[in-house]
């Protein structure tokens, strides 16, 4: 067994590669904007645009129009699909701190605007190259400033909100299935609380909503813009768990609960997909781009005109929505405004929700009748325009403080779990508190 | 001049060529060291500074905390140490069988087949899958409401399980995954070390009368005992830094289902530096997370040295 010496050396060294390999996972960094010079090999502008999710531009076919419209400029679009928490914000940050590797464009999330804008050292002010306020409704415009007042985004989209359902699985719980009629029955959450109970009377064998998560953050998002705009943490990371908001909407969740409305499908886990297709869910609230985004491609040709489209209960709600920004490191900062200014221009926002659904925040593109008076063929023909500007109007902004991603993971991850079994729905409060109170200390400075 | 020249000419060959025995074989190998000491040796150090500071990516700058990081993760965050239960849990459930099975498909394929290139190259085909692929099956597989494996349950009467929910049910799917995708490559390992033992070794036995099973633990599982030693290390780095497969079990989420049931260290690790953005603490875990291997690789080792045969 002479062979075991060498054996050992060389698994030692095996061990300590591996084990450097496991640390240096922890200091990984993204971006791969190598280009110094920010040129092309045939001397044009190279402008990369670095996003997250579905902006549609690729959709659209935007980034070929500019490309014929200026000679001189080589759009790249990379990032399409990237998740946005786990993914494009870190990595973002990162290359923000360290002074490259960030795109010349980069799409902001609304949940990172107040911790990403903060800095306005970063950015590169958007009003030396034209001022768009009047492309927006004022919030929209205000969010996109940093704390002294540089411009730092274009907005592009808000999170207009409704609430897809299936017609032939609430005919078969006896509930009405006409659009109309339903906003009307669940125009207040009472009376949502009331369908969720009748339907779970009929007991069809199939759950009603989907999962916790889509609603808790309607829910969240509307209280808090009609209350006092409070919701799980405020500026300075005192958790503020007794707000309106967060107790309402958890509250809310836990009742539904209760009666067994809420299905055990985590949202964009496989079985929530598979559940889509397989018809395993009745209703499901739906920002904007999920309708087209994900409903029609997961549920598929078969489930046409089965789907449709109803105003949400409660008064307005908005989840989500970006904007363009320009980092200041950016080697053509000029040229990449005059982009992001095109591309977040109310025509391109028209250009995108045709392709994909995003809902435009200027109000003259929510004017157009390309917008306004949209329907959507697989959502039996709904007004999906109408439905979703109307629950935007006059719809106040929310402030997301720092501290919010991190603790909305937490509640969302408990709510999970208390619909799955793992926590008792009595511990529900407890547990989140805990599971809020860690990520508030590992985001926090004092760790 | 000339005399000086000739007298010191062998003298400096003979020095270089000293040297080129000495040094060259160090040259040779340097490529790989300089490497390690760039891609391996300055991240552990790098990540042993960041891990005695507070540290937040876009906070204010880092403030030496000597160990506090390091007290946190073992005492106030529970995550952490259930994680480290978890890693092991799910490395002794997928290692086990991982390598018992690979040692029995080997031995199969050691032996007389027809197309035994064909059967080789159906064992590997698992480490040429895209893990992403194979996560989405295996999701699917073991999916509540739509899977595979709970649809088979519920023909035999038993109903259905939520495989996500439980500790020890999340455990038993992953583990599949694991073994899976890793089982092949072993096995074709011990196939390899397999056919370089001696056929008069097994002749000799023939003839002395050993049975088949006789054969094979007396012959075959000594004479692998350093390639075994071998399996079980990589397996062990394997298991114990354990990512990509519980992971993509929970739809690619970090929390490992909702309390965290089979949430691994490497989990928690790339939690806390992607969602909370906290170097410090993210390379304290990484710095436990490697002492945890070192143990665990120092077990394994005393305990495979044990193997004895009669040679």
């Amino acid at each position: 067994m002479h062979l075991l010496n060498r054996q050992h050396g060389r698994a030692a060294l095996a061990a300590a590669a591996a084990g450097a390999l496991a640390l240096s996972a922890a200091a990984c960094s993204g971006g791969d904007d190598g280009d110094e010079d920010g040129l092309t090999e045939d001397g044009k502008i190279q402008l990369t645009v670095s996003l997250f999710g579905t902006f549609g531009y690729t959709e659209a076919g935007l980034e070929a129009e500019y490309e014929a419209a200026h000679d001189n400029i080589d759009v790249v679009i990379e990032g399409d699909g990237v998740n946005w928490d786990a993914e494009f914000r870190p990595t973002l940050e990162t290359a923000l701190e360290t002074g490259s590797g960030a795109g010349d464009v980069v799409g902001i999330e609304e949940q990172g605007v107040v911790q990403l804008f903060s800095d306005s050292s970063h950015w590169y002010d958007l009003k030396d190259y034209s001022d768009r306020a009047s492309d927006y409704v004022d919030w929209k415009w205000e969010l996109g400033q940093s704390p002294d007042g540089t411009q730092v985004g274009f907005g592009t989209d808000v999170g207009g909100m409704g609430m897809c359902y299936r017609k032939d699985l609430f005919e078969a719980a006896g509930l009405p299935t006409d659009r109309e009629e339903l906003a009307a029955a669940w125009s207040t959450w009472d009376g949502f609380k009331a369908l969720a109970q009748q339907y779970v009377d009929a007991d069809t064998g199939v759950a009603f909503l989907d999962g916790p998560t889509q609603l808790q953050n309607m829910l969240l998002g509307q209280l808090a813009g009609n209350g006092d705009g409070e919701m799980y943490v405020d500026a300075d990371g005192n958790l503020t768990l007794d707000s309106a908001a967060a107790q309402g909407s958890i509250n809310t969740i836990l009742e539904l609960n209760e009666i067994g409305a809420i299905g055990n499908f985590v949202s964009w886990s496989e079985e929530w997909i598979a559940a889509q297709a397989e018809g395993g869910f009745a209703v499901m609230p739906c920002p904007g781009w999920m309708p087209s985004g994900v409903i029609e491609p997961n549920s598929g040709p078969d489930n046409a005109g089965k789907w449709d489209m109803a105003a949400a209960p409660g008064i307005g709600g908005n989840w989500g929505g970006s904007w363009l920004a320009v980092p200041a490191q950016s080697a053509h900062p000029e040229e990449a405004a005059e982009l992001a200014a095109w591309l977040s221009a109310p025509e391109q926002q028209v250009k995108v929700f045709e392709a994909v659904g995003n809902f435009p925040s200027s109000p003259e593109a929510q004017a157009d009748p390309k917008v306004a008076d949209s329907t959507n063929a697989y959502f039996s023909d709904a007004p999906t325009g109408q439905i979703l500007a109307a629950s935007v109007q006059n719809f106040p902004p929310l402030t997301y403080s720092y501290y919010h991603p991190p603790v909305k993971g937490a509640v969302e991850t408990v709510l999970n779990g208390v619909v799955d079994g793992t926590f008792a729905p009595e511990d529900a409060f407890d547990e989140i508190q805990s599971a809020a109170e860690e990520a508030i200390q590992l985001a926090g400075g004092g760790l | 001049m000339t005399t000086e020249t000739a007298a010191r000419s062998p003298k400096w060959r003979l020095w270089a060529s000293k040297a080129d025995i000495k040094a060259t074989p160090y040259a040779l190998v340097s490529p790989y060291f300089i490497l390690f000491a760039v891609f391996g040796v300055f991240p552990m150090g790098y990540t042993l500074y960041a891990s005695l500071h507070a540290w937040k990516l876009g906070g204010a700058d880092p403030v030496f905390v000597g160990l506090d990081n390091y007290k946190f993760l073992l005492f106030d965050y529970d995550r952490f140490n259930w994680s480290v239960f978890n890693t092991l849990g799910m490395f002794v459930l997928a290692t086990v069988p991982q390598l018992v099975v690979a040692l029995m498909v080997a031995n199969a394929l050691n032996k007389r087949l027809r197309r035994p290139m064909l059967w080789r190259m159906l064992i590997l085909a698992p480490i040429v899958t895209s893990v992403v692929a194979v996560g989405v099956i295996f999701a699917r597989i073991w999916g509540q409401e739509y899977g595979m494996v709970n649809g088979f349950l519920e023909l035999v009467g038993i109903g259905k399980v939520d495989w996500q929910a439980e500790r020890w049910s999340s455990w038993i799917a992953i583990s599949s995954m694991v073994d899976w995708r890793w089982m092949g490559y072993n096995s074709l390992i011990f196939l390899a070390a397999m056919q370089t033992i001696p056929r008069n070794l097994y002749e000799a036995a023939t003839v002395d009368g050993a049975s088949p099973r006789q054969q094979f633990w007396q012959i075959t599982i000594p004479q692998l005992k350093p390639v075994l030693i071998f399996t079980v290390f990589v397996s062990s780095v394997g298991g114990m830094t354990m990512f990509v497969e519980p992971m993509m079990f929970d739809s690619g989420r970090l929390l490992g289902g909702t309390d965290g049931q089979y949430q691994t260290t490497a989990m928690v690790l790339v939690d806390i530096l992607r969602t909370h953005g906290n170097y410090g603490v993210s390379a304290a875990a990484g710095w436990l997370l490697f002492l945890v291997i070192g143990i665990v690789a120092a077990i394994n080792f005393l305990i495979v040295n044990r193997i004895q045969g009669n040679k």
